[in-house]
């Protein structure tokens, strides 16, 4: 699983939670870093700020899309102040916003996981 | 792709309140903790502190929640809880079932601040937390690398409470003098409880210096420790400020009792109203409110004096010998009194009483037997108008009529004058009561000195004090020979009052 943010507490403490939970967790700050992540790394979700310096969590998506290697992987959105109207992505399966509530997203990272075929 | 979970509401700006259902708190917090903040309450030892935290832990399973205690380096939980068995709000029957009691201090050591965030994690979510206290919080600072690993735990913490909407308190031995600490500045809210000594007596009071995103009463509130663990006594002033609405203004006069000063009054007092009888020690101020509390109750009006000096079966004996039925009234229901000694409660804790006691009896008169009590309760005396005006504002808001007595000094001469002007604005209605040297005799005075909007006699008149209670002159002219004949008030200026005759 690979965490992407900016904020320095949301990154740890959401990785922590899912290490917790017994998730090989990998982290990054902004988009550059997942996508370098994402060519090293095996990565089942990732789950994403939507606002980030350098690369933000819709260019993130886009370059994934327009990669054969990482178009399949889904992604779950995390904004303060994404709206909601916005057209999302279609690689991104499930949006939160912010302060995020753990249950929720680790209800939905099993979803995710339970429905999404294993390659 | 297929979405896995619909939008769900922006949380962003949901604050959402959890009760702390201690006594006073949840007021002086207009509505309790924001459920998933952070908040450091700080003092020093033998603030209360333990107390605050432990009760906020029951009190939170009582009200359907679930608490976790994680100490670090603080007394063992057996001590702790010996300790505490005696208050009513503990419960044995909801430790391990709903309140755990966890020691961390072995993880914050090994791990360092990571081990201890990872405690905090696990515990919050294997015991199903959503209120979780920190006992101790100086160990972590010790063992912090520096100010910004501190921080960073903060932060974390903060995240971690959040994230798992569980509300986290932090108790630490330290004041608001330490407040640049980075513990101080990331925090949701900080409360600080504090032991302050004023004119040789002791007050525990708590303060909210932090509350983030949210209203709160401003100011250092009283706080008690008893045998059902803390309660707080919000400052009235504060606590009805803008709440009060001002109840229809009443045309209907009520009688006093003294049959010659309510046709001084032109028919009695208005309903709704607050009077002050102000006058020296023995004048008859007392008397004058039995007989508003005797009348009104023979008048369907239940009433409720609140006093300070003389003990409830002494006020009886006295209403008896003036002919007045308050025993039989107070069998009834339709008097009650409730007494303590004026060092015996702080300011606003007084009020808090007194309007529960005006609540429960359903009181329609109120007698405040005196002012005094409440100003040799207050800690800061200067505070004692500021509560008054609070206090007749909810008062007059229900619709209660409340005579106010009020002690002067020296039977009559400008002590008087001063305290009409201290005292006029707050009330509607002033009566005054005097007495003079005549000779050999002292010889009694009443006069209404203000009825707002409403006519009054502008005179005096002479009243007596006999077997049947207060008699006032059927006119003026007895009043008009003792002012002409009064032994002249410059004379006895400075000397020791004379004891008055009568009862």
């Amino acid at each position: 699983m690979l965490v992407v943010d900016d904020e320095y507490a949301s990154l740890e403490v959401l990785a922590l939670m899912l290490t917790g939970e017994g998730f090989r967790v990998f982290t990054a700050n902004d988009g550059e870093q997942a996508l370098q992540q994402l060519t090293t790394e095996s990565v089942a979700i990732v789950i994403t700020d939507y606002k980030m310096p350098k690369m933000d969590g819709s260019e993130l998506c886009r370059r994934m899309l327009s990669d054969p290697r990482l178009g399949h992987i889904p992604v779950i959105f995390t904004s303060a102040t994404y709206r909601q109207d916005v057209p999302r992505p279609k690689n991104v399966v499930a949006f939160f916003s912010k302060p995020l509530l753990f249950k929720d997203v680790l209800a939905a990272v099993h979803r995710i996981l339970n429905s999404t075929p294993s390659r | 792709m297929t979405e896995i979970a619909q939008p769900q509401p922006d949380r962003a700006w949901l604050v959402e309140r959890t009760k702390t259902g201690i006594s006073g708190l949840d007021a002086l917090l207009q509505g309790g903790l924001v459920r998933g903040a952070i908040y450091l309450v700080m003092g020093r030892p033998g603030t209360g502190k333990t107390t605050l935290g432990n009760q906020l832990c029951f009190e939170h399973v009582k009200l359907g929640g679930r608490a976790a205690y994680m100490t670090l380096l603080a007394e063992s939980h057996a001590a702790m809880l010996k300790n505490l068995h005696t208050m009513s709000f503990f419960d044995e029957t909801v430790i391990n079932s709903g309140l755990s009691y966890v020691g961390a201090y072995r993880a914050l050591r090994d791990e360092k601040l990571r081990g201890l965030l990872d405690m905090v994690r696990r515990v919050i979510l294997d015991e199903k937390a959503t209120l979780l206290l920190i006992d101790g919080i100086s160990p972590a600072r010790a063992l912090a690398e520096n100010d910004v690993a501190l921080k960073e735990f903060v932060v974390e913490l903060q995240m971690l409470s959040a994230m798992t909407n569980c509300t986290t308190v932090l108790l630490a031995n330290m004041t608001a003098a330490d407040a640049n600490d980075p513990e101080h500045t990331m925090v949701d809210g900080l409360i600080e409880l504090a032991v302050e000594q004023f004119r040789r007596r002791t007050s525990r009071t708590i303060e909210i210096l932090k509350f983030r995103g949210t209203r709160h009463l401003l100011g250092r509130h009283e706080l008690e420790i008893g045998s059902d663990g803390v309660s707080v006594h919000p400052r009235l002033e504060e606590l009805l400020d803008g709440s009060i609405t001002p109840a229809s203004a009443s045309n209907q006069r009520l009688l006093t009792g003294v049959r010659e000063l309510d046709t001084m009054l032109r028919g009695g007092v208005l309903r709704g109203t607050t009077s002050v009888a102000l006058g020296f020690s023995g004048s008859g101020k007392t008397t004058l409110g039995m007989h508003f509390l005797n009348t009104g109750a023979e008048a369907g009006e239940p009433g409720l004096l609140f006093g300070f000096y003389e003990s409830p079966d002494r006020l009886l004996q006295s209403s008896e010998r003036v002919g007045l039925r308050l025993r039989e009234h107070a069998a009834h229901g339709m008097f009650s009194h409730v007494w303590q000694p004026s060092y015996q409660f702080g300011l606003d804790r007084l009020g808090a009483r007194l309007l529960a006691e005006v609540a429960r009896t359903g009181a329609k008169r109120v007698v405040i037997d005196s002012l005094d009590g409440f100003r040799q309760s207050a800690i800061d005396p200067a505070r004692t108008i500021r509560f008054i005006t609070a206090l007749f504002g909810e008062l007059r808001a229900r619709e209660i009529t409340t005579l106010l007595i009020d002690e002067t000094l020296k039977p009559s001469g400008p002590e008087m004058e001063m305290r009409v002007e201290g005292i006029s604005a707050l009330v509607e209605n002033l009566f005054l009561l005097e007495y003079m040297a005549v000779g050999p005799k002292m010889r009694r005075l009443i006069s209404i000195v203000k009825q707002r909007a409403s006519a009054h006699e502008s005179t005096a008149r002479e009243f007596f004090l006999t077997g049947r209670g207060i008699e006032v002159a059927p006119d003026a002219a007895s009043a008009a020979e003792v002012v002409a004949h009064s032994d002249d008030y410059s004379d006895r200026h400075n000397d020791q009052p004379r004891s008055p005759e009568g009862v």
